[in-house]
């Protein structure tokens, strides 16, 4: 179960991020079961992506506590977030951010190269191998981003998000730039692959068509408006 | 922390990835680091060829001059000759010495080769073998270094002429049709480029020997082609060359006292320590027509000028060095600074900082080693270029 306290985080004034200089977040508690979803929505720059990197560990809340089954994330040392998110949170960007110097299989695989945590052998690489089957990507496998389709590189992510088993699946804007068929297909697959695996999914979205599909949503402006 | 292998896989794809950076950088890395080494080593292989050929002759007696003109003629056969000088002198030597003493005769080439005019012991003294044949034992014949045989009897040619001294002036000498009887081993040392012949044939050669050939040639001088016995012969005035044979070798004759006849310096191997320094004593005294040289000192000093140059090259290689070597650094920085978003995810995934750091110092060493493949390449490319260093040192 994921849960968050009253949360608060600012940027500081001389962030490197320009835009969120000096934006501060605050949100109400929330509770998501074991293999739930909720939807983030709300406007470009409301702090969607922000609330994310706060539940994934990427970022310490200035104030309140986001706790995930027994483990509270505010609490863990750098090296302990880290390791949480490489093993148990799955992370599919808005932009995909596949490095461009890989093949599909060796983006889907940069997780178990980069922690030892998790380890590069025959198990890995075929679980590799079936997420890309799964999300009708593998006879891509040994193509570069740059010579994939939006859509390809969107799976890719995907598979690369859900190489871990993650039990908990953080998704920002995952739909962005596809067609309203496209959306729903991708949706369905990130659920269905969640579900098997009792995965907790949290997708930001500025797309309301979406929200049908989500057991609870959170609407930024309406719940978080002070 | 990153294991070793993930962290050069990574590395090796982004390298190949950017194939044309990354190649820039490790050749920019490698002429940086490879130029002043490969550029060392040559001259320290030069340098120490040129002492050990100048250890190799204890002394030199010529003409008064520049004492280093008549040590790398001497030593290396290298044009011009030396004020030339009688051989009285070396018979003088010769009979007053214990030890061996060879007179050198220089300032001709055949083929573009140093024509070297000696005594057989000259080859006893430098303790060289044949690889072919044997020694020069008449007018006329030659013995090959072993560089010289593989230039010039690449085509089996048995002979060579020797070049013209000016071939524009008619009435100069005619060059001289050399007998290949014999091909040395290998010294790897300025003699494997020369072509060695007996003193008397570098007479013959300047023109103070000749015979009287009893060639066919036409009947009016004013002809230059006619018939003999019906078939074509030439006028003496179209003879490119002239051959010493077996039936001409005994018109053969040289004009004037032999004792006067020229030699460019004679090399010096005396019997013992005390003898040597006996000699130098001797040359001394004032009066002395000559001079001795100990090729050693003379060679010393030139090194000690090469030495100094070599020091200015440093400090070339080393202001460009710091230079490139900035850019290097700039174009890495800038590269990094371009992949900040793919290093960003690799942060975001939850790899750590040192991560990150171990994969760009992974990227590093392989950009290093392949440099340092390229030097190591360089290097033992450049060692057979050694005795065209120690020519160009040499050949001021």
């Amino acid at each position: 179960m994921l849960t968050t306290t009253d949360l608060r985080f600012r940027y500081p004034v001389r962030s490197a991020t320009r835009e969120r200089r000096g934006f501060e977040l605050c949100t109400r508690p929330l509770t998501v079961a074991a293999g739930g979803s909720l939807a983030l929505v709300g406007p470009s720059g409301c702090g969607k992506s922000t609330l994310l990197s706060l539940l994934s560990g990427e970022r310490r809340p200035d104030a309140g506590e986001v706790r995930f089954g027994d483990q509270v994330l505010s609490s863990m040392s750098d090296a302990e977030r880290r390791a949480f998110r490489m093993t148990t949170v799955g992370l599919v960007f808005q932009d995909f951010r596949l490095i461009e110097s890989l093949t599909l299989l060796d983006n889907i695989l940069l997780p178990c190269r980069l922690h030892p945590a998790l380890p590069l052998n025959r198990q890995a690489i075929e679980r590799a191998r079936s997420l890309a089957a799964q999300l009708g990507i593998d006879g891509l496998l040994a193509r570069r981003p740059d010579e994939l389709s939006h859509g390809e590189r969107q799976r890719g992510a995907v598979a690369r998000a859900l190489l871990a088993r993650p039990k908990l699946l953080l998704a920002d804007e995952p739909t962005g730039n596809l067609d309203p068929t496209g959306k729903q297909r991708l949706l369905s697959e990130l659920f269905q692959l969640a579900r098997e695996q009792q995965s907790i999914v949290v997708v930001a979205t500025h797309d309301h068509a979406l929200l049908p599909s989500f057991d609870a949503v959170i609407d930024f402006v309406r719940d978080f408006a002070s | 922390m990153i294991q070793a292998r993930h962290a050069f896989a990574l590395a090796l794809r982004s390298l190949l990835f950017q194939r044309v950076r990354s190649g820039l950088v490790i050749v920019a890395i490698a002429l940086v680091a490879g130029l002043p080494l490969i550029v060392r080593s040559l001259v320290a292989s030069g340098t120490d060829a040129m002492m050990a050929r100048a250890r190799s002759t204890p002394l030199i007696v010529g003409s008064p001059g520049s004492e280093l003109d008549l040590v790398v003629a001497a030593l290396y056969h290298a044009n011009p000759a030396p004020r030339p000088f009688a051989i009285g002198e070396f018979t003088r030597l010769s009979t007053s010495t214990r030890g061996v003493a060879v007179p050198l005769h220089l300032g001709f080439t055949a083929q573009r080769h140093a024509l070297v005019g000696t005594t057989l012991d000259y080859f006893a003294a430098r303790t060289m073998r044949l690889a072919k044949g044997r020694l020069f034992g008449t007018l006329g014949e030659c013995v090959l270094g072993a560089n010289a045989a593989r230039e010039l009897t690449s085509d089996g040619n048995d002979h060579l002429v020797t070049d013209a001294t000016d071939p524009y002036n008619l009435a100069g000498m005619i060059p001289l049709k050399l007998r290949i009887v014999g091909v040395l081993a290998s010294t790897s040392t300025a003699d494997d480029d020369a072509i060695f012949v007996d003193v008397k044939t570098a007479w013959t050669v300047a023109g103070i020997g000749h015979g009287h050939q009893a060639a066919e040639t036409v009947a009016d001088p004013n002809d230059l082609v006619g018939r003999v016995d019906g078939h074509v012969v030439t006028s003496e005035r179209l003879r490119h060359f002239e051959e010493i044979t077996p039936e001409s070798l005994a018109s053969f004759h040289f004009h004037g006292d032999p004792e006067t006849f020229p030699v460019h310096a004679i090399l010096l191997w005396p019997a013992n320590a005390k003898e040597a320094t006996l000699l130098q004593g001797a040359f001394q005294r004032s009066g002395e027509p000559l001079q001795i040289v100990k090729p050693s000192d003379a060679m010393a000093r030139l090194l000690r000028e090469i030495l100094r140059v070599q020091r200015f090259l440093d400090a070339v290689f080393l202001a460009v060095g710091c230079v490139t070597l900035a850019v290097v650094g700039l174009v890495i920085a800038l590269s990094i600074r371009l992949r900040r978003d793919e290093l960003v995810t690799m942060v975001r995934l939850g790899a750590s900082r040192r991560t990150v750091a171990g994969i760009i110092l992974a990227e590093l060493c392989l950009m290093l080693v392949l440099a340092g493949a390229i030097v190591a390449a360089g290097l033992a490319i450049s060692r057979p270029m050694q005795p065209v260093v120690e020519r160009l040192l040499v050949h001021r």
